[in-house]
């Protein structure tokens, strides 16, 4: 029982990369890009540029490919249901019509619009999982951080939303870690988590949220005393060991990004007008 | 019939309980944070002995002991826990867990009912036992580590010291009435007088009842008092095992894997390299006394 082994999101993978590198604000900006440009995508030939990109992209990572997909696996029936309902309820007018099933007909501008949002699902989590395998937790809220600073003049807590979020990140693992040492604990008095209907199995589960609750709740304590222990007292006047700062690698990894976001948005038809 | 595997060829020994067999632990396969915790370890732990497992952090004891009980699955090798192949997709899990209990590290962390005699049944009662033998279990637990059920029965195990909840969480383990006792640093973390309290009553359970323990522990002194074979790994292996007295006397050895000996152990050998000849094998302070008293009539 690893139940690490299942949760791969908000992992961080450390290698000597190049997108690794990176200024996290850089990835993060690039990232919305790309999200925006995954969004706008609507023909083949820009999903096949999207594609060969991220490849690129996780070459140069030297993150394995296999483990960025296993990522994907808790959101296959989520997935799998997008795709079906999107066959079935596309709203698409028309059409080349494929089968008939008892009156609905599947129609192939609904397949493979339906395919198209399945694989857009499958990109995004692809490029905010390259984010965080190639961004420590660290950098990656202290990006947010920086980025959230020009909002502090409305109100917005930059730097404790920051700190909430490296303290989450930084507690998923220990959390996890610990649930599954007292799971094994139980087990070794004879509890079984896998077995009987749904609310016995609910109620198998007391022994082990009990446990984690009391855990949770004295490292939360023992977390503020440490803190406080080192004088921290919040955003105001607080200076940083590791200051951000924008390297000529960054603005190439920026023009990159935003060169293969519009390029992936700009519909086949359209470049072949330009190019003409 | 051919003799089953696990008694010894022609001998009347005891009988082996716990065999592994080339046992190789991978966690997190096929993943970047892939490590190996044991690599091919054969270890074989009869019925009524107590065996010292010692070794630096991260040498695999914990993983080791985890696969005792089938909490863990070896990647590759065998296991035979009471004569059931643990490797076999159909092997009765419950069962062995019911006869090999184990202790965790800090285990008054895994409490979690309103009052101890719950909490310390919790176990019988996964057993599906009748509520009056459960409840016979729950007393003879808690007074097998030193307390009284109906001072402590109705408590709250939150409302208790380090200590006593330490021991409450042992008596979780032993009401499912184990065979073979696994103790994960069973005193990391308590008062000297806790860790005697604690230690004397899994020695006591051992003389008295016969139980099999298995005593993970980073303090030598602890392994040398009451073990009587010690088992050290080192880096997934096994590198020395044999009798306490035997593993003890290669100080050296252990100190080349970043172990200490027992304080009896250092004294005996510091007389030595002052040049006073006492024998090696002294595990006590007992038996130092009289091997140094010894020595000195003879110098």
């Amino acid at each position: 029982m690893e139940l690490t082994r299942y949760v791969t999101i908000g992992q961080f993978i450390p290698r000597d990369s190049a997108v690794h590198r990176l200024d996290p604000r850089t990835k993060l900006a690039a990232v919305t890009m790309l999200m925006v440009a995954i969004f706008v995508v609507g023909d083949f030939a820009g999903y096949a540029l999207l594609t060969a990109f991220l490849l690129a992209i996780v070459a140069i990572s030297q993150i394995p490919i296999g483990y960025l997909l296993r990522g994907l696996r808790p959101i296959v029936f989520l997935l799998l249901l997008t795709v079906i309902l999107n066959i079935f309820f596309s709203g698409v007018e028309g059409g080349t019509p494929l089968v008939e099933v008892r009156g609905v007909v599947l129609t192939r501008e609904a397949v493979l619009r339906a395919l198209f949002i399945g694989y857009r699902l499958i990109t995004l989590i692809a490029v905010t999982s390259l984010l965080t395998f190639t961004t420590s937790p660290v950098a990656l809220t202290d990006g947010i951080e920086r980025l959230l600073r020009p909002f502090r003049r409305i109100g917005v807590p930059a730097h404790e939303l920051a700190m909430m979020m490296t303290i989450a990140l930084r507690f998923i693992p220990t959390l996890l870690e610990e649930t599954e040492k007292i799971m094994k604990a139980q087990m070794a008095r004879g509890a079984v988590f896998d077995r009987g209907g749904a609310l016995r199995r609910a109620r198998a589960l007391v022994p082990v949220l009990v446990p984690l609750f009391v855990s949770a709740f004295r490292r939360a304590d023992e977390l503020a005393l440490a803190m406080e222990a080192r004088c921290y007292r919040g955003g105001e006047h607080r200076t940083r060991m590791k200051e951000l700062r924008f390297a000529p690698r960054d603005a190439v990894g920026l023009a990159v990004a935003l060169a293969a976001s519009v390029t992936i948005s700009i519909p086949f038809t359209v470049w072949q007008n330009l190019l003409r | 019939m051919p003799w089953p595997r696990w008694r010894r060829p022609g001998g009347d020994g005891p009988m082996a309980f716990i065999e592994c067999e080339a046992l190789s632990h991978v966690y997190l396969k096929g993943t970047p944070m892939e490590t190996v915790a044991l690599r091919e370890v054969t270890l074989r732990i009869d019925e009524g002995e107590f065996v010292a497992l010692i070794g630096p952090t991260g040498s695999g004891k914990s993983t080791l002991v985890q696969h005792f009980n089938a909490l863990l699955r070896p990647t590759s090798g065998t296991i035979r826990v009471g004569g059931v192949d643990l490797t076999a997709p159909k092997a009765d899990l419950q069962a062995v867990r019911r006869q090999v209990g184990l202790l965790f590290q800090y285990p008054e962390q895994q409490l979690f009912e309103e009052t101890v005699a719950e909490d310390v049944a919790f176990g019988p009662r996964n057993l599906g036992l009748a509520e009056e033998e459960v409840q016979t279990r729950v007393a003879d637990a808690l007074r097998a580590v030193g307390l009284d059920p109906a001072v402590f029965g109705p408590r709250s195990p939150f409302s208790l010291s380090g200590g006593e909840m330490r021991r409450v969480a042992a008596a979780g383990v032993l009401a499912m009435s184990p065979k073979v006792l696994v103790l994960d640093e069973p005193a990391a973390g308590l008062d000297p007088r806790g860790k005697a309290e604690i230690l004397g009553h899994f020695r006591a359970l051992h003389a008295e009842r016969g139980i099999t323990v298995i005593l993970i522990t980073h303090n030598m002194d602890e392994a040398a008092q009451l073990a009587k074979r010690v088992v050290v790994l080192d880096q997934g292996r096994v590198v020395l095992d044999g009798p306490a007295r035997e593993i003890f006397a290669r100080g050296d050895a252990l100190e080349a894997l970043g172990l200490g000996v027992p304080a009896v152990t250092d004294l005996v050998r510091r007389l030595r390299a002052r040049g006073l000849p006492v024998r090696e094998d002294a595990l006590t302070a007992d038996e130092a006394r009289a091997a140094i008293r010894e020595a000195l009539r003879w110098s």
